[in-house]
């Protein structure tokens, strides 16, 4: 190839005119070579910027939406129910926590009762029993929203970097809250929570998660029905008090937190029970890690308090969560296991400021 | 400029330089440098075939790929890099 080139050169040069030749004879080389892709040396520190370390990843690979039958329910191994939490939920409870929910000290709820004659009768896809999560208690907490804001973040998913918003808009009755993130010119999520407020703080009414290349699949919160319905399956899930959608925890949490931090020392646990668009809802329990100095583009955070997810069955997402309490403990770095496989999603506060 | 990959093989930067008021007609230059880390070499390509890199990353993200699956994608663009084209 450069021999090539060379030749080509040589063969120019000897087409001129004696005198326009060179005078002090220099190789057949052009003296500036016009490159029109340019390459360049670089030289000694290759790449100054660091790699985030993945390789702690837990991979939790989300499912599209399972039912359970009622028949798989009874081969299921069962945790043992703390006598509290044997009462199964009805709708009856459900007005009684509502009543009790201003209360400061969480009223601890069954999500779903172990498998008892009673649970079974009823049909396994309206209870959250039917997602394995049998026993687990979903308290009503007090909570204290933050104002309306706008968060840009920096997005990392793998090797790739792209930008996020949060943007969350609080009114007398009803808020709306979205999040969208996208790397390389594409959207890599999006997702919409819209609803209102009770005494179990969020109240969603809609959830609308747009994908790439996917339709928008959406949850609908039933609230005069006490379900919850989707676009996409033809299934539907009881509507718990405090039931959150999967966008719509970002805001809990903190609010959560907000309204009593000094009860969530390191050890201390948040239970919330999530919907998501594609007909599964679980048990989500955050467990407080502790507080964390961590640096961000937005600049270093002293006391983050980490919370984080553990995965605890197959098809579970793994979270970790960051939250600030200098700005109403909302979320300045959030890490979220893929949902399809692949890498985690991680977002990292860039800005925080009114919408 | 804005960092938009960065793994143990290569960053990729996009170069985006607005039409600004001192601009003269639509003129739009940018594009992306590609630094492959071991070869320690760069390209910088705009115009169609910046376009063309986007898309292929576009199409690869719906796939959910592995880190590994994107750097040998852009490996495939920086090949260019290793032969340096002279031109008249």
């Amino acid at each position: 190839m450069l021999a090539l080139v060379l030749g080509g050169h040589a063969l120019l040069l000897g087409d001129l005119p004696a005198g326009h030749a060179p005078s002090n004879s220099v190789p057949a080389v052009p003296a500036v070579p016009v490159s029109v892709l340019q390459t360049r040396h670089i030289v000694a520190q290759p790449v100054a910027f660091s790699v985030p370390s993945t390789s702690a990843d837990p991979v939790s690979v989300g499912s599209p939406a399972v039912v359970v039958k009622v028949s798989d329910l009874t081969v299921r191994p069962v945790r043992p129910v703390p006598a509290v939490l044997t009462r199964p939920v009805d709708v009856a409870a459900d007005t009684a926590a509502a009543r009790l929910a201003r209360v400061a000290e969480p009223v601890l709820m069954a999500a779903a009762a172990g498998p008892s004659a009673e649970s079974q009768a009823s049909a396994a896809s309206t209870s959250p029993a039917s997602d394995g999560d049998e026993g687990v208690a979903v308290p009503v907490y007090a909570t204290r929203l933050p104002p309306a804001t706008r968060m840009q973040y920096e997005l990392r998913r793998g090797a790739l970097r792209g930008s996020g918003q949060l943007v969350w808009l609080p009114g007398e009755a009803a808020y709306d809250l979205s999040l969208e993130g996208s790397a390389f010119g594409a959207m890599l999520i999006g997702q919409s929570s819209r609803g209102g407020f009770d005494a179990a703080g969020m109240a969603p009414l809609r959830f609308l998660d747009r994908r790439r290349g996917r339709d928008a699949q959406a949850a609908n919160f039933q609230r005069d029905r006490n379900k919850v319905t989707f676009s996409g399956p033809d299934t539907h899930l009881a509507l718990l008090p405090g039931t959150q959608d999967r966008l719509s925890w970002m805001l809990q949490l903190p609010a959560i937190i907000e309204a009593g931090p000094a009860r969530f020392a390191p050890g201390a646990q948040i239970t919330l029970f999530v919907v998501g668009a594609r007909g599964e809802g679980s048990v989500w329990t955050f467990e407080v890690v502790g507080r964390e100095a961590i640096d961000l583009p937005a600049g270093p955070v002293t006391g983050a308090l980490r919370l984080k997810r553990e995965p605890r069955k197959p098809y579970d997402t793994a979270i970790e969560v960051w939250l600030d309490p200098a700005r109403h403990h909302l979320p300045v770095r959030v890490r979220q296991a893929a949902s399809q496989g692949g890498d985690a999603t991680e977002f990292l506060l860039r800005s925080l400021g009114p919408p | 400029m804005q960092m938009l990959y960065n793994s143990d093989s290569f960053v990729v930067v996009m170069f985006d330089v607005p039409p600004g008021a001192d601009a003269q007609g639509p003129l739009r230059r940018g594009g992306y440098e590609i630094v492959d880390k071991f070869a320690r070499k760069e390209i910088f390509i705009e115009g169609a075939l910046a376009e063309r890199f986007k898309l292929g990353v576009q199409a690869l993200m719906e796939s959910s790929p592995s880190e590994e699956e994107f750097d040998e994608y852009i490996s495939g663009y920086t090949m260019l890099a290793q032969q340096p084209l002279l031109l008249h």
